[in-house]
């Protein structure tokens, strides 16, 4: 069966809480019926696409604590933490304010009118967004409030549990010293989803050894994965040609994409082992 | 970005419209609103094949603020329609055989309250099975489609002994080449409002290529005068060949009947996706071979088009295919078989290029395979094998003489030389190559089709020249054309000049906007008033000023002594003159045919044209990106310098989607891709930094037909120049269209391991 027409937007309210407790509690009143939105790009897509719109959009446009961004201290480390309502565009015009990783990841997303209204909690919210492959692979934590507690927890956990919290803000290292690489490619160059991303950062000693090495993958249709066995593969190596060979056969290994209408699983394998070998041996050797 | 006109510079004019689109304020008929409307939605099946048992609208007919809805029982005429023969339901009764078919069409007081009632029509269904590939569809037991079966046409050509032919090659290259379903993508979805006027006429307010046409298959529809329709079908946002069939028109005018209140309806684009019409898929059977000097001495081909559930032009645009499967190669030996079959997948139709970029993408391949087995230049190849000025058309018949396909053919081996020396890359993962083909591209219907042209030219009571024509303006720039060629003519300014098209109740008969023919026939139509119409203008002026009419000339503002002062002012004459009878000229007649031509639909006037692609192919992910792109374009004078550049590069990039990103894909007989932002078109990053044009303008001595169209000839050879660059940077070949990465990356990867450090 085949839904068509246009949605009727008409019977949906749209809810403003001001604090993070308001809105929490606003979800758990109205349950299924109910969304969180921020930029509402994504949510905009499935509308046109005639899946209903909820009763009650609860927008976090006035919540201040997922505000803005500035500086913090994580176990002594140096974070810089970005409000979940930090829009994509903000993010890739403000070179000095953050790493180039995530610059360059949000340059990469869709179009400059989705830019400017997209936001990173949105895009991690969604699952597939493609600033998650570039948070996994700087070791990123996010802060989330879970109705009764805001938690500071690692980037990777909150993705691998599929978390319901409520995003607040993600911190990402200010180490400046690593290596990294971000790659993504679309059907066509721009205002298109994903087939695959790869992004990842290590460190290299004099010795061309590469240490701290995290490596993530990704898709539209693909659930975003850190890929552990090669981060393993390459710990404390410096790549030559075989080693770098074994790296290619464990991602195909170790991805695991899915095959959708418009490329396969073996498509997207082979793109991710040719980036990530091609971008460890451009970086390493 | 720049265009090269090789025998003089035009002035860039800004197109007369050019303002209103780009800022916005052009109203389109789809942006119109009258008092008192209404909005119309249409019930499409749901399912690609199945029998209909009931159709419900009780529940629907409740809902507040529905007005209308009408089922095939309220069809008060001929309950089909089909540019050819009608034999799509306007409203299905009993059977539906694709997704897009209409069952019923509800009029209310909003969008919303339309769509809820559409959901409360109940259709019960027998699904029955549904056919996907034509190759199926032709086997003897499978379900017929229509009462004659599914083979909706058979075009068939063949000259000398193809098989005899094949004996005397040294070489010979059989290949099978798949192109895919293209949609037109128009920024304007289909629409419009349909008023019922007083008097019980009707006013039809929606785009189209051909308004007679429309006003025709609707009186037919609706049991009316065809005088008492009127169709206004300009300006549109857009069609390349989509709207050229009837879309939402007959829906609209049901309702607006039923309900005595204007009409609007305006497909959103999953609405326009399902329905609209699309470029046939084709799979080509080529099998061509050679001598040992490089002779092409025979060539069979089997063309299989799908057509999906209904004609509309199918057999039209199968007969292009065949037309132009020798393309403009000289070949002794020739059998062509084209067969157009219905499906159970989306209606495929007229689409700009018209069943040859298919064709030709498939010829042209050929011919680089062949001089890859011959290790010959592939220009030199094409060079031995092209056809003469004075050689016949690609049937046999007697054609223009040209020498467009040796001028393209020169062009582009000079811009070749030019760009060979900037394939410098950094990246040791990128290569590039680069790839030419050529085409030949017929104007008009046609021979053996009613092919009418005309215009007409008055001068009003407001002092105006009035140009009128029956062309309707899609985008393309058919303004520009009269503007440009009017006041070349006369002599006259912009302000001077007034231009109706795109109204059934104030344009003569000039036949449709299609086929790359209206500039072409807006030359020729002027050609043929221009001096009857001066000739008038200039006696009035005489009698007006007393002055001799030998030392009268047209100019800007009015008529000019020869001592060049303004003598009387266009609007004084109109004003002085306005007892007389109003001075018109117009005339009627039919785009030239070949007088020796056999097959139905082959064509007299051609153009030509050739393409450099230059791409860059990266070896981690078999991703193609165009860098360059050049075409050489051999189709008589520029008329409007803008508005050819547009048609040239414009097609350019219609084809670069075609070629590397555009598949409407189906999946059991339902669309896969249903909005753009699946269906990918190319954006702004996608397209070539330089996409050079160059006009040959050159006509033969005694060429009395003028500029040739351009409207379609940009997009033909695009296809096959990207995928020999390809083959030239990868050494892969590509015989099915879009091209796939994942093919390449395949193809590639069987060279070998990488050496990644």
């Amino acid at each position: 069966m085949i839904r068509q027409g246009t949605t009727s937007l008409i019977d949906t309210e749209v809810l403003i809480p001001t604090s993070l407790e308001q809105a929490w509690d606003l979800k758990e009143k109205f349950g299924e019926t109910a969304s969180f939105i921020a930029g509402g790009t994504l949510m905009q897509t499935h509308w046109a696409k005639g899946f209903n719109c909820p009763l009650y959009l609860i927008s976090l446009d006035q919540v201040n604590e997922v505000k803005g961004w500035g500086k913090d201290l994580v176990n002594g480390q140096s974070y810089t933490r970005l409000g979940a309502s930090i829009t994509l565009d903000f993010c890739r015009q403000n070179k000095e304010l953050f790493h180039p990783l995530l610059v360059e990841a949000a340059r990469n997303i869709a179009a400059p009118a989705v830019r400017n209204k997209a936001t990173i909690g949105g895009n991690i919210a969604n699952g597939f967004g493609d600033m998650i492959p570039a948070l996994l692979a700087m070791d990123a934590v996010i802060t989330v409030f879970d109705g009764n507690l805001v938690h500071l927890q690692p980037f990777y956990d909150f993705i691998k549990n599929h978390s319901q919290s409520l995003i607040i803000s993600v911190q990402v290292p200010d180490d400046q010293t690593k290596r990294f690489f971000y790659k993504k490619l679309c059907h066509r160059e721009s205002f298109t989803p994903s087939i695959v991303t790869v992004a990842g950062t290590f460190h290299l000693n004099e010795k061309k050894e590469l240490s701290a090495v995290r490596l993530a993958v990704s898709g539209s249709t693909t659930q975003p994965q850190r890929l552990y066995e090669c981060e393993r593969l390459l710990e404390g190596s410096a790549p030559t040609n075989d080693q770098l060979q074994k790296l290619f056969q464990t991602i195909e290994e170790e991805f695991t994409p899915t095959t959708d209408v418009f490329s396969t699983a073996i498509y997207k394998k082979s793109v991710a082992a040719n980036w990530v070998v091609s971008e460890i041996a451009r970086l390493a050797t | 970005m720049a265009i090269q006109i090789s025998l003089f510079n035009k002035k860039k004019k800004i197109r007369p419209d050019g303002l209103g689109k780009v800022t916005g304020a052009l109203k389109y008929l789809t942006d119109l609103s009258f008092p008192g409307m209404l909005y119309g939605k249409i019930l499409r099946s749901t399912e690609p094949h199945a029998e209909i048992q009931s159709i419900s609208v009780d529940q629907a007919k409740q809902l507040p603020g529905v007005r209308a809805i009408v089922t095939y029982k309220d069809v008060p005429g001929l309950n089909g329609f089909g540019l050819i023969f009608p034999d799509q339901p306007v409203l299905c009764e009993d059977r539906v055989r694709y997704v897009g078919d209409a069952i019923a069409a509800v009029a209310a007081d909003t969008i919303e309250i339309a769509d809820a009632a559409l959901q409360l029509i109940k259709v019960e269904y027998k699904k029955l099975p549904v056919i996907v590939d034509p190759e199926e569809a032709l086997h003897p037991n499978a379900p017929r489609l229509h009462p004659d079966g599914n083979l909706l046409h058979r075009a068939y050509y063949s000259k000398g002994d193809v098989e005899e032919g094949f004996q005397s090659c040294s070489h010979i290259v059989e290949e099978i080449y798949e192109l895919p379903r293209q949609m037109h993508a128009y920024m304007e979805t289909e629409g419009g409002v349909i008023v019922p006027e007083v008097d019980g006429k009707l006013t039809v307010y929606v785009g189209t290529q051909h308004g007679f046409k429309d006003r025709y298959q609707l009186s037919r529809i609706l049991n009316m005068n065809e005088t008492d329709i009127r169709i206004v079908s300009s300006p549109m946002g857009g069609s390349f060949g989509g709207k050229d069939e009837l879309n939402i028109q007959p829906y609209g005018a049901l309702l607006a009947l039923a309900t005595n209140c204007p009409v609007k309806i305006h497909q959103t684009r999953r609405e326009s996706v399902r329905a609209g019409l699309k470029r046939h898929p084709m799979k080509i059977t080529m099998k061509t071979g050679v001598d040992d000097s490089g002779k092409i001495l025979s060539h069979k081909v089997k063309i299989l088009a799908d057509t999906g559930a209904y004609a509309t032009l199918g057999p039209a645009v199968l007969d292009f295919s065949v037309e132009h499967a020798p393309g403009p190669y000289v070949i002794p030996n020739i059998e062509i078989e084209g067969l157009s079959v219905f499906t159970n997948n989306g209606v495929a139709g007229e689409f700009r290029g018209f069943g040859g970029n298919q064709v030709t993408f498939a010829l042209e391949g050929q011919i680089d395979r062949l001089a890859e087995k011959l290790k010959m230049d592939p220009l030199e190849f094409r060079e031995k094998n092209l056809r003469q000025v004075d050689s016949p058309g690609p049937l046999g018949q007697k054609i223009a003489p040209t020498s467009g396909a040796r001028d393209v053919l020169e062009a582009i081996k000079e811009k070749l030389h030019e760009n060979t020396n900037n394939s410098h890359l950094s990246d040791q993962w990128k290569v590039t190559g680069t790839g030419v083909a050529i085409s030949i591209h017929g104007g008009g219907l046609g021979v053996g089709r009613i092919d009418p042209a005309g215009g007409r030219l008055s001068f009003t009571k407001e002092g105006k020249i009035e140009a009128a024509f029956g062309f309707e303006e899609c985008g393309q720039g058919l303004l520009a054309v009269i503007e440009t060629l009017v006041m070349e003519e006369f002599k006259c300014k912009e302000d001077d000049i007034r231009i109706v098209v795109g109204d059934t109740d104030s344009v003569p008969i000039s036949g449709s906007s299609t086929a790359s023919r209206a500039t072409s026939m807006v030359w020729n139509s002027i050609q043929r008033m221009k001096e009857t119409f001066r000739d008038e203008i200039l006696e009035r002026a005489s009698r007006v000023t007393d002055l001799p009419v030998n030392e009268l000339t047209m100019g800007p503002n009015g008529i000019w002594l020869t001592d060049e002062s303004l003598c009387i002012s266009y609007v004084e004459l109109a004003e002085k003159t306005l007892n007389k009878p109003l001075l018109k000229v117009e005339t009627s007649f039919n785009f030239p045919v070949s007088p020796d031509a056999v097959v139905d639909g082959s064509h007299f006037l051609y153009a030509f044209s050739s393409v450099l692609a230059r791409v860059e192919v990266d070896l981690l992910t078999g991703k193609v990106k165009v860098l360059d792109l050049e075409q050489a374009i051999a189709a008589g004078p520029v008329v409007s310098l803008l508005g050819y550049q547009g048609q040239i590069e414009g097609g350019g990039i219609m084809a670069l989607g075609y070629s590397l990103m555009e598949e409407a894909k189906m999946e059991n007989g339902a669309y896969v891709n249903d909005n753009f932002d699946t269906y990918l078109i190319p954006t702004i990053q996608d397209v070539p930094f330089v996409m050079n044009v160059e006009a040959i303008e050159k006509l033969q001595e005694g060429d009395i037909y003028g500029p040739r169209g351009v409207g379609e000839i940009g997009t033909i050879a695009v296809a096959p120049a990207i995928v020999k660059a390809i083959h030239d940077a990868t050494g892969c070949w590509v015989n099915k269209l879009p091209v796939s990465r994942e093919f390449l990356l395949e193809q590639m990867a069987t060279r070998g391991e990488k050496r990644w450090v």
